[in-house]
């Protein structure tokens, strides 16, 4: 279970990249992030999340009859949200090189096998 | 209200209607704590529709509420709170006057109707309305009240717990109000009842239009 200190940080983009292959309503996002290993994030967790994004013009919504009956609000990602996406992509690449190589340097991560203790390092 | 805000209003309940008791009950909480934000009516009418689908959906997959806004269903409201821009502060006042404008239309009318009346039972002096210092003051008791009631009523949508002792103290303020209302007969003005008629009136139509353009 990743804390939730550390998931604040990295959820926005994470939900960015979730929407970046195509639109998805707001349970599908929080099975996705659930499927990803990000442990169970309930949908009411995603919802003050996506309205921020909505808000600041990341993702746009549209609204479609869902199977089941009710409908449902679709989100996708708008130019501002791709570029946002790009700028995390960067910014959390250069995070996990410089913690994998602080880790790396100060005795590697406890447990890990071989090919995990280089990750990072190529 | 805007014909937007209101169609979107009439929406929602007709959805609400198709969900669970449970969900319908967690959804009116929900409801009266976001009522007392100072998040528009149309960004709460918003939130209000997420959150029924949602809640609408997780019924259709055979899920509880709680497993979709967790378990603490004050710091999910909090939480969307803390996403949505309040509104300013002369929109806010300008809510606040146009809520009061038809408290005050109300109470007017309940003192028309009252001093008619008198009239023609022939206590009251006809052709005249008079208002008492003891009216006025029970009018903006009453209001000041009301506003209390809805504030509290708001900010405790969730709370289990349920103290009797605000309603008492509550109970008295407005005993001494209506009690004020009685006892203090001294005139302020007497209006001519077709004055009266068209300053109610007035002051309903300028609630009007200001309705219909806040939120």
């Amino acid at each position: 279970m990743i804390p939730s200190q550390m998931l604040k940080g990295t959820l926005e983009g994470c939900v960015l990249a979730i929407l970046r292959q195509e639109e998805r309503y707001g349970y599908e996002i929080s099975q996705k992030l659930e499927g990803f290993g990000f442990g169970r994030i309930p949908e009411g967790t995603v919802y003050p999340l996506l309205l921020r994004l909505e808000k600041r013009g990341s993702i746009q919504a549209s609204f479609r009859a869902s199977p089941e009956g009710p409908q449902r609000k679709y989100y996708s990602l708008t130019a501002q949200g791709e570029k946002e996406l790009t700028e995390f992509l960067q910014h959390y690449r250069e995070l996990t090189r410089a913690v994998d190589q602080l880790i790396l340097m100060t005795g590697g991560y406890p447990y890990a096998s071989p090919n995990e203790s280089t990750f990072g390092t190529e | 209200m805007r014909r937007q805000t209101k169609a979107l209003l009439e929406q929602n309940n007709r959805a609400e209607k198709t969900l669970s008791a449970k969900g319908q009950e967690l959804l009116t909480n929900i409801v009266v704590y976001l009522r007392g934000s100072r998040i528009s009516t149309w960004d709460q009418e918003q939130v209000r529709r997420d959150i029924t689908q949602m809640l609408l959906d997780a019924e259709a997959r055979g899920e509880q509420a709680e497993d979709v806004i967790g378990p603490d269903p004050q710091e999910f409201c909090n939480n969307i709170l803390a996403e949505l821009p309040p509104m300013p502060r002369w929109k806010s006042t300008l809510c606040a006057l146009r809520d009061g404008l038809l408290a005050a239309v109300v109470l007017g009318a309940i003192w028309l109707g009252f001093g008619i009346l008198e009239a023609l039972l022939g206590v009251g002096s006809w052709p005249n309305l008079t208002l008492t210092v003891g009216q006025v003051l029970s009018g903006a008791g009453i209001l000041l009240t009301a506003i209390g009631i809805v504030y509290w009523i708001c900010r405790r949508s969730f709370s289990e717990d349920q103290k009797k002792g605000p309603w008492i103290v509550l109970f008295l303020v407005l005993f001494g109000v209506l009690c004020a209302g009685f006892f203090l007969r001294q005139p302020i003005a007497a209006l001519p009842i077709p004055v009266a008629i068209c300053a109610i009136a007035g002051l309903f139509v300028v609630y009007k239009v200001m309705d219909s353009q806040l939120d």
